[in-house]
């Protein structure tokens, strides 16, 4: 530490640095030289346009347009949740009154569709007569004549 | 900053933010300025070439963007920002130019004091010299302003953007560094 203490002291806070002769002055003078115009600084009002209604509502516009969008997109979701739910007896209330009605099931459910199915599967792919004799024990008679 | 060196004057800040007088008031800043910001730049990069390159971008700078001034800072601090981002980035670019490392940079700093033509030091200031550029880039800027600028910690502190707290542990470690490097080179 003493060294070094030593050295600054020596060294009393200054650098040895020089400069050209006139580096100073010249420099001042040639800066300014180059430095580049700025027309927007020194002379704001000649440069600025002077600004049109659209230029002026513009941002406003886009920011209505943006909400719009966000809107319409909030809504479009929430329509897809919707049709996506399952439809079940649960949940509609119109299949739900169509299964508590006997009739209904009767004619729509169980007789119709698994007596047209059967009767069109044997038509399909049994032709002869073992086929119809078998037909005839396990159909009703209103389906075989 | 050593007492030399001029203060911000609220007069000038004001001609700068107004249109007819700015360019004048900015020739002003120049002339007021030029040697301090010199002296920082030249401490770090060494070459009086490069130092008035650096310098000159500095003030294009700073004229380029008079209109972030906002004149809560000092016009000082905002000018010394400038100058030692430039510098640190000159080194920076040249590290990358060169391809070298940090050591090797400190030894090409070291070569270019020995044959700097602008020096009129004797043989303590030419150690001292030789001794900064050995430190790290942010301790060696801390500890030019602190020894040869004579800034005060709060000062160097705006304009570093670092704690006063962290500038005197910086500058004691560069203290101690500069010791050891005394020592091995004496």
């Amino acid at each position: 530490m003493k060294e070094e203490n030593n050295i600054l002291a020596k060294v009393s806070h200054r650098d040895g640095l020089t400069v050209p002769d006139g580096y100073f002055a010249d420099f001042a003078a040639s800066m300014a030289a180059k430095l580049p115009d700025r027309p927007e600084l020194e002379n704001p009002a000649a440069v600025l346009p002077k600004r049109s209604f659209w230029q002026t509502v513009r941002p406003y516009t886009y920011m209505a347009a943006m909400f719009c969008g966000v809107w319409c997109l909030i809504k479009m979701l929430s329509m897809m949740a919707a049709t996506e739910q399952e439809i079940t007896f649960e949940n509609d209330p119109i299949l739900a009154e169509a299964a508590a009605n006997d009739e209904i099931v009767e004619e729509f459910v169980i007789e119709d569709i698994s007596q047209s199915d059967i009767y069109e599967t044997w038509m399909e792919n049994y032709t002869d007569a073992d086929s119809a004799a078998l037909a005839e024990l396990l159909l009703p008679d209103s389906l075989i004549h | 900053m050593s007492s030399d060196t001029p203060k911000d004057d609220k007069s000038l800040i004001e001609r700068l933010r107004t249109p007819a007088t700015c360019r004048e008031a900015f020739n002003e800043v120049i002339r007021l300025y030029s040697e301090p910001l010199y002296r920082t730049i030249r401490r770090l990069v060494q070459d009086h070439e490069d130092t008035n390159d650096l310098l000159q971008n500095t003030f294009i700078k700073a004229w380029s963007s008079l209109e972030n001034f906002r004149g809560d800072a000092r016009l000082s601090t905002w000018l010394y920002k400038i100058a030692i981002n430039e510098s640190l980035s000159f080194l920076a670019r040249e590290r990358k130019r060169l391809n070298l490392s940090l050591d090797d940079q400190e030894s090409a700093l070291v070569n270019t004091i020995e044959a700097d033509e602008y020096f009129d030091g004797d043989q303590a200031q030419m150690l001292l010299r030789k001794a900064v550029a050995s430190l790290p880039e942010k301790q060696s800027i801390v500890f030019n302003m602190k020894y040869f600028d004579e800034m005060k910690y709060e000062e160097i502190s705006s304009i570093l953007g670092t704690s006063v707290g962290a500038l005197k542990t910086s500058y004691h470690l560069a203290v101690k560094k500069i010791e050891n490097f005394v020592e091995k080179n004496q």
